[in-house]
């Protein structure tokens, strides 16, 4: 932009006629006492939830005087946030990568079904065919609801004759 | 010497309130501030004696109501007193105060969009005697009709015109008599901006009030 000096000489004596204009007379005698009057009374009503809440209004004075300052920490805020969000999916994925578990072949059924299912049948049910490998170890991504719906395609019936005396 | 006295006797006239430096005799800004903070409102009373003409005219003239300057002066003199705690001392207080009197203005002056009301206040008995202004009210002038209130009227109106960050760079500069360096600081923004925006102000003036120039 041209910011070259123009001729503004008269114009600015024109604008300069503002300074002519005064507030009623004793304005700025009384101006400073109903200040004063105004800052006594709300500071009397304020007093009492001053304590716990000084820190919030010093924050939120400082970011009225600067509102700058406000528009700084809701971009920090926001950084904070989204920095967080971005830290968590990245921890999460490289724990999943780096569980040793996951990685290697077998996998204890324990730890995958928990203890409290037992995951192989034919260890406490002798009629049931052990349809795990040897080791106790289950193949990865294989499920164990894969074995159930194997187990009972397999024929673990035994005949029962019901052979009652009086018949 | 009481407080009270003291901080009535630390007046300064608006010359000396730009750099906030006293004057012989005068109680330092600083000493004032630092009274403040501590609750002192005799030390606070001279500090509202010290600026409130400046504040209560930059208001003024950015409003051109005489009511709203009065509550938005108040206003920022109380939020001042309240945040005094944070004023760091990193710039003078006479420039914080300001600050927060000009963003209290700009924030009431974008809720009030559509506002057209005016209560301007009357002009001083010096104003028809300045010799400036008997200049351009003169026979000389194609306009010689006009009255001094019509002049006042039509600046008004023309101000009003510009945006707020415009008016508020004439404001400061043509009528308050600030440096481009002190506009800055209190606007927050560069020293070029604020010539920018002086130019451009002047301009639309200049182009407003024509009639009023030639």
């Amino acid at each position: 932009m041209n910011t070259e000096p123009e001729n503004f000489e008269a114009l600015q004596k024109l604008v300069a006629l503002k300074r002519h204009e005064v507030p009623p007379p004793g304005y700025f005698d009384r101006l400073p006492g109903e200040i004063l009057s105004r800052i006594r009374a709300e500071a009397g009503q304020t007093r009492p939830a001053e304590a716990p809440a000084g820190w919030f209004q010093q924050l939120w004075a400082l970011f009225d005087a600067r509102p700058i300052l406000a528009g700084a920490f809701g971009v920090t805020v926001c950084g904070l946030v989204l920095g967080g969000v971005i830290y968590s999916q990245q921890t999460e994925a490289n724990a999943f990568a780096a569980e040793p578990n996951l990685n290697s072949k077998w996998v204890m059924p324990t730890e995958l079904a928990g203890a409290s299912i037992p995951v192989n049948p034919a260890a406490s049910q002798p009629g049931l065919p052990d349809a795990t490998p040897q080791n106790g170890l289950v193949p990865p991504g294989e499920s164990l609801f894969n074995q159930v719906q194997i187990l009972s395609q397999q024929p673990s019936t035994a005949t029962v004759n019901f052979n009652l005396s009086g018949n | 010497m009481s407080a009270d006295k003291q901080a009535r006797e630390s007046q300064v006239s608006p010359q000396n309130a730009s750099g906030g430096k006293a004057a012989a005799g005068e109680i330092p800004e600083t000493d004032l501030v630092q009274r403040a903070r501590k609750g002192d409102l005799e030390a606070y009373d001279g500090l509202i004696r010290r600026y409130q003409e400046r504040i209560y005219a930059t208001v003024y003239h950015m409003t051109s109501n005489h009511e709203d300057a009065n509550d938005l002066t108040q206003e920022a003199f109380i939020k001042a007193f309240q945040a005094l705690k944070t004023f760091k001392g990193g710039s003078s207080f006479y420039t914080w105060v300001y600050r927060i009197a000009v963003n209290k203005t700009l924030n009431f002056l974008k809720q009030q969009k559509n506002r057209t009301h005016f209560s301007l206040n009357d002009m001083d008995y010096h104003a028809e005697h300045d010799p400036d202004l008997v200049a351009l009210i003169s026979d000389k002038t194609p306009r010689r009709d006009v009255a001094l209130t019509e002049l006042q009227e039509k600046l008004n109106a023309a101000m009003q015109k510009l945006s707020e960050q415009h008016r508020l760079v004439v404001t400061l500069h043509d009528v308050q008599g600030l440096s481009h360096d002190e506009i800055a600081e209190i606007m927050d923004c560069n020293v070029g901006t604020v010539r920018s925006r002086l130019f451009y102000a002047r301009q639309q003036l200049q182009a407003e009030l024509a009639d009023y120039l030639k």
